[in-house]
């Protein structure tokens, strides 16, 4: 009661406040600082809610963080603080004045949000989703504000002086900004890591992760305030003196302890990343018992977005079993419910292997033939450690599911002569597909979910891709080819207005010209399908192109100047129908070459013919000779010697780097010089046709480096690069 | 006298608690961006070229400098302006007085200044063997030398106004730090000293050599007189205050 009165009166006092006042209008005005930040190839969400949001959460951490040591000393600075404590107990003063802080921080988070609604409504217009824009102030801005709110109280009541508080505050703040923390979900405590959103595809993933994060640091800077209660200074006595005194009441140490326990339990057992080392590894997953054979195989998902888990079973029809010790692999967010074997329960182990996205569970099958192997398993399934800063490749939530490999279903060593079947259950305005398939609508529930089912044949019951979103498809053709273009149904309106549909016409007729007609159209059949922003990027494979959301972005489509832009990714991954996998296959064990650089080469082409030379040198040669110009220059490039000095991090970041260099711009760039020596533009492309001509001689062994030297007459030396004459 | 003063704030200062923590606040943050930022070579030169060192300076320099405002910015409180009365009837004048508590800042600073150093040198040493630093050693100096000087002298005169206006100005320097300008004009350089190498062409070693620019060199003079100048001002200011509250 006493503290319950008192935080009224905290509360009144603070509200007549003119410097809480000004402590509540810079707050309102921090997302105007993310206006001003310039986001390359995102979405409307990323520039209207993202960067706002993270600049409020930044900068207004520091406000309030400011204004609580203001507070604090207040009492004290005037000279009151005696008679103040005479009346009342300095540790309930002081928690009535946090909550009155954290009360008037929270309402202001309200009134920001409110604030910046119709602007943000306005410029997205059809895009924007007002529940989505709330919960990010909800969950990045408030808890953020909070922690520094009670870090910053805490830091104080220990310090008890204003610039040491100032420089113990600056110490986690500048460790959460820094180069080190730059990706990482959780050292990020005062400007969160999101990695984009997705404009027609809301996905909560980026929330949940946000709001566990924020836990985590609440907790920390909860146990740092109530440290600082317990170091209140009792009758004059200093800090040491004041904390053995305080002991008395040993449930603050007990409490601070406890919140700190619990930010380092859920910081240790988080539940979005798996645990597999940040260097990418060698090691193949690849179960080694012998195959079993199977008459059947049966997978049933049932998505859960609210939580962002899958239920599911997955029903393996034996023949004959492999008595020894099985593995099956399975996503390591999964735990697996129940085993049996006919009316047996199995027995398994799961151990913490985390290796290439999976883990292994190990168990053994009793000798009985024809029995049907039953795994019960769910939950939420993790993405993998080296990529979560760059992309969320998987994730269950309301308008999108995107799952793929064991984070759909067991991997199990098996010969599935019959196929697996795969029944989906999903929310019912989503429309799901299996390896870009359509599935089929089989039953629709009375809770508004409908299951899809889909009939794969042999690939050992492995089933590579699932991904469902508010879909709509068009159909129409293009250079001999049916297309179906897939995409959001909150993109209607783009696709319209900018004519998508004459866009893909002519990357197609460009390329059937130059390289020949497409072979690998599945029944001459080309889906293009749109994927999540969250995903970063696209990729192609038979029949079928994803493409990253943003290029249906009216951003995007609407600015003529941006250089290569996601648009460019699209017309990338198109032309990889021609350069890749389901066209020339080439040789990747070789670390320079790879359909990359041919299908960069061809978009530089096919961009330079669309939108002329000035803007594709620009965008294209002078970006491939800055990067490979840089890459020379890089000091552990130049040395590899010291290479082993740098930690793992670092090491596997610039491995990576080189990868991506060597693969988009390099190779790109000794292509185009090799077409400087066989005589242009036009015998380039006679080249480039002849190669896609002969592609099924390479499907075998791969089309390589030496090939294409052969079939451009040219050697290594030729087109190798000389550093600055030709960079 | 002035000796004996100099010593006094000296001690006071070294065996507080303040400023041992604020020592280690500076190695622990220099170190964090020895093994994180530097470690990977800046514009893709060397970790040990001269442009990741001063680099280095430049990131760590503000927590430095921060940290003699903050001292500085404690002479200015309240409690010290009680005991000036005690000050002003010593044999020493106030402006002597704020000689020596400069000096005493100046001493914190050095001592900071070294650790980092010192940690640069091990860094260097135990990492990549590297022990050549006489390159080091000018721009080190031109660096450090301005970052002291403008600050505290800009320090003394917000501070004389009021303490919370050296506060103020403690933040602003801090935050500066971050500040990416690549002209090499503002006070720390970081931005200038990572960005510049990007726009050289390579040397013999595969990387630009270092040099100091004119403008680069302008700016530290402007720092360093324009330092000094607000310092010997407030040396004045003093003495003629201390003279007017005599006579008044």
């Amino acid at each position: 009661m006493r503290v319950f009165a008192l935080y009224k009166s905290e509360l009144r006092r603070l509200l007549l406040s003119k410097t809480l006042w000004a402590a509540v209008l810079l707050s309102c005005v921090t997302p105007l600082v993310g206006y001003a930040v310039t986001v390359y190839n995102s979405g409307m969400s990323d520039i209207y809610i993202r960067v706002p949001v993270v600049s409020a959460a930044l900068c207004g951490s520091v406000i309030w963080a400011v204004l609580t040591m203001t507070e604090a000393g207040r009492l004290h600075r005037s000279g009151m603080g005696v008679l103040a404590d005479a009346a009342a107990s300095p540790r309930v003063l002081a928690v009535a004045g946090t909550l009155a802080v954290l009360t008037v921080s929270a309402a202001t988070t309200v009134l920001c949000a409110c604030l910046y609604l119709p602007y943000t409504a306005s410029k997205m217009e059809y895009l924007f989703h007002a529940p989505f824009y709330i919960a990010n102030f909800l969950v990045f801005v408030l808890p953020t504000w909070w922690g520094a709110v009670l870090l910053a109280e805490g830091i104080w009541q220990i310090t008890r002086r204003v610039e040491l508080t100032v420089l113990l505050f600056a110490l986690p703040v500048c460790s959460g900004l820094g180069s080190y923390a730059q990706n990482d979900y959780f050292m990020r405590w005062l400007n969160p890591r999101i990695i984009s959103y997705s404009d027609g595809f809301i996905s909560w993933w980026p929330l949940r992760m946000g709001l566990y994060t924020r836990m985590i640091w609440l907790c920390f800077a909860a146990s740092v305030w109530v440290c600082g209660l317990a170091c209140m200074r009792r009758y004059e006595k200093n800090l040491f003196r004041s904390w053995i005194f305080g002991l008395r009441k040993c449930y603050f140490m007990a409490l601070a302890v406890v919140f700190l326990l619990a930010g380092a339990g859920l910081w240790t057992y988080q539940p979005f990343i798996n645990q597999e080392p940040e260097r990418l590894s060698d090691e193949n997953t690849i179960v080694e018992a012998p195959a079993m054979k199977t008459d059947a195989v049966r997978y049933s998902l049932r998505a859960e977005p609210l939580s962002g888990q899958i239920r599911a079973t997955a029903e393996y029809d034996i023949r004959q079993p492999y008595t020894g010790e099985n593995r099956l692999l399975l996503n390591p967010g999964y735990q697996i419910r129940r085993m049996t074997y006919g009316k047996t329960e199995i027995d398994f182990r799961t151990e913490n292997d985390d290796q290439n996205g999976v883990r292994s569970t190990y168990f053994t099958l009793p000798d009985i033939p024809d029995q049907t192997l039953t795994i019960v398993y769910g939950g939420m399934p993790q993405i993998r450690r080296p990529f979560a800063a760059a992309f969320v490749d998987l994730s269950v939530d309301c308008d999108y599911i995107q799952l793929s490999g064991e984070a759909i279903a067991p991997f199990l060593n098996i010969e599935d002569e019959k196929g697996a079947t795969l029944m989906v259950t999903i929310p019912g305005h989503l429309t799901p597909y299996t390896d870009h398939m359509p599935m089929t609508e089989w039953e629709t529930h009375a809770d508004g979910t409908r299951t899809w089912k889909m009939e794969q044949a042999g690939y050992g019951g492995y089933i590579r891709d699932f991904a469902a979103g508010n879909y709509t498809t068009d159909t129409f053709s293009a250079a001999g080819n049916e297309i179906h273009f897939v995409y959001g149904k909150a993109y209607e309106k783009p696709v319209k207005q900018y004519d998508i549909q004459s866009a893909v016409q002519a990357v197609f007729e460009y390329c059937t010209k130059h390289y020949g007609a497409l072979a690998f159209a599945q029944d001459n059949i080309i889906t293009l399908h749109q994927v999540s922003g969250m995903l970063m990027g696209g990729q192609a494979g038979g029949g079928y192109v994803e493409w990253y959301e943003n290029v249906l972005s009216p951003m995007t489509l609407g600015d003529t100047d941006k250089g290569a832009s996601a648009s460019e990714v699209f017309i990338h991954e198109m032309i990889h129908q021609w350069w890749g996998g389901y066209g020339l296959q080439c040789d990747m064990s070789d670390e320079l070459w790879s359909e990359e650089g041919l299908t960069v080469y061809a978009t530089y082409r096919l961009v330079k013919e669309a939108y002329g030379e000035m803007y594709a040198k620009q965008y294209y040669v002078d970006e491939w000779k800055k990067a490979v110009k840089n890459q020379e220059r890089n000091f552990y490039n130049r040395f590899p010697q010291y290479l082993d000095r740098l930690p793992e991090t670092y090491r596997t970041e610039l491995v990576m780097e080189n990868n991506g260099i060597n693969q988009y711009m390099r190779m790109p760039l000794m292509i185009l010089k090799a077409q400087q020596l066989v005589g242009g533009e036009e015998q380039m492309d006679q080249i480039l046709k002849k190669m896609y001509a002969d592609r099924e001689l390479f499907y075998e062994e791969p089309f390589t480096y030496q090939d294409f030297l052969d079939y451009c007459g040219l050697t290594a030396a030729d087109i190798e690069l000389d550093a600055e004459e030709e960079i | 006298m002035m000796k004996k003063i100099f010593y006094y704030e000296l001690r006071r200062m070294m065996y507080g608690w303040m400023f041992p923590i604020l020592l280690v606040l500076n190695g622990g943050y220099a170190w964090y961006i020895l093994t994180t930022d530097i470690i990977t070579g800046i514009a893709y030169t060397a970790p040990f070229s001269v442009w990741s060192y001063c680099t280095y300076l430049g990131k760590t320099l503000p927590v430095t400098v921060t940290t003699g405002l903050l001292i500085l910015a404690g002479y200015y409180g309240k409690r010290q302006k009680q005991a000036d009365i005690l000050i002003l009837a010593a044999p020493v004048t106030a402006a002597q007085h704020l000689a020596v508590r400069t000096a005493v800042a100046g001493v914190c600073y050095l001592a900071c200044c070294l650790v980092i150093v010192a940690e640069a040198v091990i860094f260097y040493g135990g990492f990549f063997q590297y022990y050549d630093y006489a390159a080091f050693l000018l721009p080190s100096c031109l660096l450090m030398l301005s970052c002291f000087l403008f600050p505290m002298g800009m320090g003394h005169l917000l501070a004389g106004l009021h303490q919370g206006m050296a506060y103020l100005f403690a933040g602003i320097v801090f935050a500066s730090g971050f500040a990416v300008l690549d002209q090499g004009l503002d006070l720390f350089c970081a931005g200038y000293f990572s960005g510049r190498p990007l726009g050289l062409t390579a040397g013999q070693g595969g990387e630009p050599e270092f040099f100091i620019e004119p403008v680069w060199l302008a700016a530290r003079c402007f720092y360093i007189l324009s330092g000094a100048v607000l310092f010997l001002g407030m040396l004045r200011h003093c003495g003629q205050k201390q003279t007017s509250d005599r006579d008044g």
